[in-house]
């Protein structure tokens, strides 16, 4: 088993470079399983993302990943192109991350601040309280209930429109707005809070 | 514009999803009012600093474990093939069987009255005709899709 996926990771190097997604769609629906790699490649990222924003813990996110990506491996068949691939997947994530939420007992919130160290050269005390920060922010984004978490880092992490949201969440678009405004206020609590300051002062 | 109208319209002035009125109205409101100027700025800052959050990085892990996946499911489904061509191969069998029994005994002068049973003929051709092409159209359609797989 390790084998043949060590095979099928080099010869996903040789794939063309330009190969275009729908290609690659049309290849993977057809049962070839490199062409559904790099798109799992391409989309891992933000389909465990999304899982984890619903979710709220590594883990179950770890696990609705893999799930989405197998589910749309069964039905890419289906997969028509009336929405955006990435749109299509993020629907099945969803789906699967609320099963995940809704047949387990609640776990807890992951405690998650990673480690960010992008800048380097940036001054040890600036890149230390930049990284708090970022910890804050990630701490009090995951303390939100998830309807306003999956809003917010959808719309402002993963760079999607209220109308993609509305989509893939299945609730109208002036619901995403309500939950990205209020998440958005909450979110603005809950850092006052964790932070023990004054909300004047962030 | 009062404060109450400017604070409830911000959170949309800053997703770009109000008119050029109202943003116009709304910065004339700011240029007035320094309580919400410093309420603009602070959610300006805040969303930039949400929007520079990195993305939470995916287990290394995810990758190998989606193929490792869709590799055990084909293998069990390829596993599904043995037995029904082994049905189909025993109903060939068993087939063979009857006619070699029918010819022997019509050889040796006497006569198996099952065979002249029209019903029974006819449900044996049915099991060997449908095991034998359901194991046959499974066995083309798997190879085709999964080839590559194996
Ligand atoms: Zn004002």
């Amino acid at each position: 088993m390790v084998i043949r996926n060590r095979l099928l990771f080099d010869e996903v190097k040789h794939l063309p470079l330009i190969e275009t997604e729908t290609e690659l769609i049309k290849r993977a629906s057809e049962g070839n399983p490199e062409a559904f790699e790099v798109l799992v490649q391409r989309y891992q990222k933000y389909v465990y993302n999304l899982a984890l924003s619903v979710i709220g813990n590594r883990d179950e996110a770890f696990d609705a990943a893999q799930e989405t990506f197998i589910r749309a491996w069964r039905s890419l068949k289906d997969f028509r192109g009336d929405a955006r691939f990435s749109t299509w997947i993020y629907r099945i994530a969803y789906r699967v991350s609320l099963t995940v939420v809704a047949r387990k007992r609640p776990l807890p919130i992951d405690d998650l601040p990673e480690p960010i160290c992008e800048d380097a050269s940036a001054n040890p005390e600036e890149a230390a309280e930049n990284d708090y920060r970022q910890a804050l922010l990630r701490r009090a984004i995951m303390n939100l209930a998830p309807a306003y978490r999956t809003a917010l880092i959808l719309y402002h992490l993963e760079d999607l429109s209220y109308e993609e949201i509305a989509s893939i969440t299945g609730v109208p678009i002036g619901t995403v707005r309500t939950h990205l405004h209020r998440g958005r206020n909450y979110l603005k609590r809950e850092i006052v809070r964790l932070s023990g300051g004054d909300e004047n002062e962030m | 514009m009062k404060c109450e109208q400017a604070r409830g319209m911000m959170h949309a002035i800053l997703d770009g999803s109000h008119s050029d009125a109202e943003i116009n109205a709304y910065r004339h409101h700011l240029c007035e009012c320094e309580q919400c100027r410093c309420e603009d700025q602070r959610w300006r800052s805040l969303i930039t600093e949400i929007e520079a959050l990195p993305l939470w990085k995916e287990p290394a892990s995810l990758l190998p474990a989606v193929m490792n996946s869709l590799s055990t499911e084909t293998q069990e489904e390829e596993s599904k093939i043995g037995p029904v061509l082994l049905f189909g191969f025993f109903a060939f069998l068993v087939y063979h069987l009857l006619s070699s029994l029918k010819t022997l005994s019509a050889n040796a002068g006497g006569d198996i009255e099952l065979f002249h049973n029209p019903v029974f003929m006819y449900l044996a051709w049915i099991i060997v005709g449908l095991a034998f092409s359901a194991g046959l159209i499974y066995f083309l359609m798997r190879k085709k899709a999964h080839v590559k797989f194996l």
